[in-house]
């Protein structure tokens, strides 16, 4: 039982820290109150010492808790083009139009969510945990607040608020592929950052004004920084493609 | 300039040779120096050397004392060994003269 308590709380560690610290307690026959102390001192002090560097800072605040707010825009923006798709008038004549819609705010969703969590994971994985919580913490929050509504006709929708969580799956293939070290390929950075040029050319001119087009674009700089990565002299021949 | 845990935990490696891994490690200073060495303290510092290029380390064989469990061997570097010693030329330098050194001129052997 003791064993089973201690390997548990040893999965605080990374496996090869893991292995040889349980190794020392096992070899040092040590009570469980001992072995349980030395772990959190252990897994307290790597914590400590990854904070000293800017990287976990930049990570949790200039990325997740700046771009939270644009994947749960992106989420809704995805939720609401299916709900059109889905409700909208049965004439072969909208297809193309609300299927050229749904596939853009998809992509949009995709690049920023995949290439937040690459980011996140590649600049500070020591404390990725910290960026998460930050991330999801104003989700959460929204959750509870959510209320959005679409009209068709003589339909009331309301969006599911779980749709607030959309970007989740997609961050955490981005998640796997910067902490394995990988780098996309430099055509699919090309295919993540497009969608959102194209659609913020319109959006300047129509809607919102370049005023939103810059902040976007700043948001987005995890994208910026997946193609920074895909330049030749930043690429290390070690380092193995994702996608 | 080296410290003075970091000077410990290589001068213990260095005498332990083959047989350098994190648990010898502790044991060896804590009998040496009669204080007590947290395993958080031990690998943090080993990672930061290792960092520093002082120390390379490696995961070695499992033994059935250790649960199954494989050792993370220790070795010095050649820069471990040279930060080493001018550490130790160092405080050898400077402690001459002072009331605790037995190096100190006129002192009785």
């Amino acid at each position: 039982m003791n064993r089973i308590i201690v390997d548990l709380v040893a999965l605080m560690l990374p496996p090869c820290d893991r292995e040889a610290v349980l190794g020392d307690l096992a070899e040092s026959s040590a009570p469980l109150a001992y072995s349980l102390f030395a772990i959190l001192g252990f897994v307290l002090r790597r914590q400590f010492r990854c904070w000293l560097s800017w990287r976990p800072w930049f990570a949790a605040i200039a990325l997740a808790y700046t771009t939270t707010w644009l994947l749960m825009g992106n989420s809704v923006d995805v939720n609401a083009d299916a709900v059109n798709w889905y409700w909208g008038p049965a004439s072969w004549h909208y297809v193309p139009y609300r299927l050229t819609d749904f596939a853009l705010s998809f992509l949009r969703l995709f690049a920023a969510a995949w290439s937040a969590g690459f980011a996140a994971a590649r600049i500070s994985r020591g404390t990725l945990w910290a960026s998460m919580l930050l991330l999801l913490g104003p989700s959460i929050h929204c959750f509870e607040m959510f209320h959005v509504e679409t009209h068709f006709d003589h339909h009331i929708i309301q969006l599911s608020p779980f749709a607030l969580f959309l970007y989740l799956p997609m961050m955490i293939f981005g998640i796997r592929a910067g902490l394995h070290n990988l780098r996309p390929r430099p055509w699919l950075t090309l295919l993540l950052i497009i969608p959102y040029c194209v659609q913020l050319i319109p959006m300047t001119k129509i809607q919102n004004g370049p005023n939103f087009a810059l902040w976007t674009l700043i948001l987005l700089w995890p994208c910026w920084y997946l193609v920074w990565l895909t330049l030749p002299s930043t690429r290390r021949t070690k380092e193995a493609y994702s996608l | 300039m080296l410290g003075e845990f970091e000077y410990l935990i290589l001068s213990v490696a260095a005498t332990l040779n083959e047989d350098a891994y994190g648990a010898a490690i502790r044991t060896q200073m804590e009998q040496k120096t009669g204080r007590r060495c947290s395993i958080g303290a031990l690998y943090t510092t080993i990672e930061r050397l290792e960092a520093k290029g002082l120390l390379k380390t490696w995961m070695g064989d499992a033994t059935p004392q250790r649960g199954g469990r494989a050792k993370r061997m220790v070795r010095v570097t050649p820069k471990g060994a040279h930060a080493a010693k001018e550490f130790y030329e160092a405080i050898t330098k400077i402690s001459v003269g002072a009331a605790w050194a037995s190096h100190r001129p006129g002192a009785k052997a």
